[in-house]
């Protein structure tokens, strides 16, 4: 009975089990590596601005903006995707950034990966001059 | 034992678990952490380094027309282009080893400034064209071929406009056509029987969505001969500075006409000297096929190369090896190509 009613030393294995979660959790603290994501990012956004640039590098971008020539933008831009193991959407907004094109612009369904935007501004050749803002955005499909 | 005793025995083997299990775990962490972060520099550090040679034109800025200048300065860039991400036609040419011309692995290296980097380069044309001989049919003057024809982009079917010129010995002909939407066309070629020897069809195919999407194939054939002989065999052609460079490997062998194609155009090549012919500067947005015909003692042969000679494969081999790898579409005379960049630092 005196062994029993004897606990005094029941307190240490308590500050021990404290100790032990303290320590556990302090590996909680070490970053996780968002930055490799973020370099990733920055190689498919590159990607998306040298895309939208090659693409207006002779007018081609804007001529197919205003013939609406939706299924040539989405080849063209297809075509253009150093991989083809690369999601895209584009979106072609007017000055006023409202959505021209009413039809979807992309490589298929939607995908839950992360995803990066470049938007470009590009105008059109003819003496209308008009405005758009082109906006693509890339996801890498893994 | 007192109580006590067991207690603190109990709690101090836990905390020593506790602290080893903690230690190995946050090793096993670090270490990952650690070396995803160098991964991370790394990347980046070669990234940067891949766009400086894409995107800047090195020095001497023409570094790539002379055949006789090494680049100071490595850079792959057309110098005073306006065009978005264009390169130099030479300096692509360059990079080739099949040109007389080319730099060695060691020039690249000396000129990139970096002694603990390997670097490789690989060139290819947007869209591939794949031709077979379907079939052929011998009449009493003259034999028709059937060529089949599939054009693709990383395998999938591409609509394109064709454009195909057949050579042999002492004969020239051309015929347009399409394919249709699985990518395949067939294409009827007549050869006259008086034409025997090596024969190629060159064929062009624009993309009908862009006309910058230009590629080519030169499928080569034996009419009414033997097997047709290797492109080089006779011949080596170095194209530098829209100049066309000869060089033989034989003695024996007469040259009878020299060509250059293009998507829309062909032209017959003017002779400089008894080795050199000039490439004619076209606008148009289509690589150049440049054809010489000739004999070596009996047999006639059908030698071609390309302007700019892509594809190409350059510098260090990363065969097995793991690397980090760029790629980029880029435009070299008005046309898109793909370039991939592959660099290793000197820890892989």
């Amino acid at each position: 009975m005196k062994f029993l009613a004897d606990n005094r030393g029941q307190i240490r294995v308590i500050e021990a089990f404290f100790a032990s979660v303290l320590l556990l959790s302090s590996l909680m603290l070490i970053p996780s590596d968002h930055r490799m994501e973020n370099s990733n990012d920055e190689t498919l956004r590159n990607v998306a601005q040298r895309t939208l640039i090659t693409l207006d590098g002779d007018g081609t971008l804007s001529r197919l903006i205003e013939n609406q020539s939706w299924a040539t933008l989405r080849k063209c831009v297809q075509s253009l995707l150093p991989s083809p193991a690369t999601w895209f959407n584009l979106t072609i907004l007017d000055e006023n950034m409202n959505p021209l094109n009413l039809v979807q612009i992309c490589s298929g369904t939607s995908i839950s990966g992360n995803m990066v935007a470049a938007e470009y501004v590009c105008a059109s050749s003819d003496i209308s001059f008009n405005v758009y803002v082109v906006r693509l955005q890339l996801s890498s499909v893994s | 034992m007192p109580t006590i005793s067991i207690d603190t025995f109990f709690a101090c083997s836990l905390m020593v678990a506790v602290v080893m299990a903690a230690a190995a775990l946050s090793t096993q962490i670090l270490t990952a952490h650690m070396t995803d972060t160098k991964d991370l520099n790394e990347n980046d550090y070669l990234r940067a380094l891949s766009e400086y040679i894409v995107f800047n034109t090195g020095t001497p800025a023409n570094w790539g027309s002379s055949n006789s200048v090494l680049p100071v300065i490595f850079g792959l860039a057309k110098s005073g282009s306006l065009v978005p991400n264009e390169l130099d036609i030479d300096k692509i040419c360059r990079l080739n080893y099949q040109n007389a011309f080319s730099l060695t692995y060691p020039n690249i290296l000396d000129s990139v400034k970096l002694t603990d980097v390997g670097l490789g380069f690989s060139m290819s044309q947007i869209m591939d064209i794949s031709t077979i001989l379907y079939s052929n049919t011998t009449l009493e003057d003259s034999t028709t071929y059937t060529f089949r024809i599939y054009v693709n982009q990383d395998g999938a079917p591409v609509t394109a406009s064709l454009h195909c010129y057949i050579v042999a010995s002492n004969f020239l002909s051309d015929i347009y056509n399409n394919t249709s939407t699985d990518g395949v066309s067939y294409v009827d070629i007549e050869i006259p029987n008086a034409s025997n020897g090596t024969a190629s069809l060159v064929v062009f195919a624009r993309a009908l969505h862009d006309a910058r999407m230009t590629a080519y194939e030169v499928y080569s054939f034996n009419h009414l001969s033997a097997e047709p002989t290797a492109s080089n065999a006779f011949l080596n052609l170095n194209p530098l500075n829209y100049i066309l460079w000869l060089s033989s490997n034989s003695s024996s062998v007469i040259i009878e006409r020299a060509y250059a194609f293009s998507y829309k155009y062909q032209f017959n090549l003017a002779p400089l000297s008894n080795s050199t012919y000039e490439i004619p500067a076209i606008a148009e947005k289509s690589p150049i096929i440049l054809v010489i015909t000739g004999s070596n003692d009996s047999s006639s042969f059908v030698n071609w190369t390309a302007y700019p000679q892509i594809p190409l494969d350059a510098g260090a081999n990363f065969t097995d090896s793991e690397c980090h790898a760029f790629s980029y579409v880029v435009s070299v005379n008005g046309n898109l190509y793909k370039l991939t960049v592959r660099l290793a630092g000197a820890n892989q």
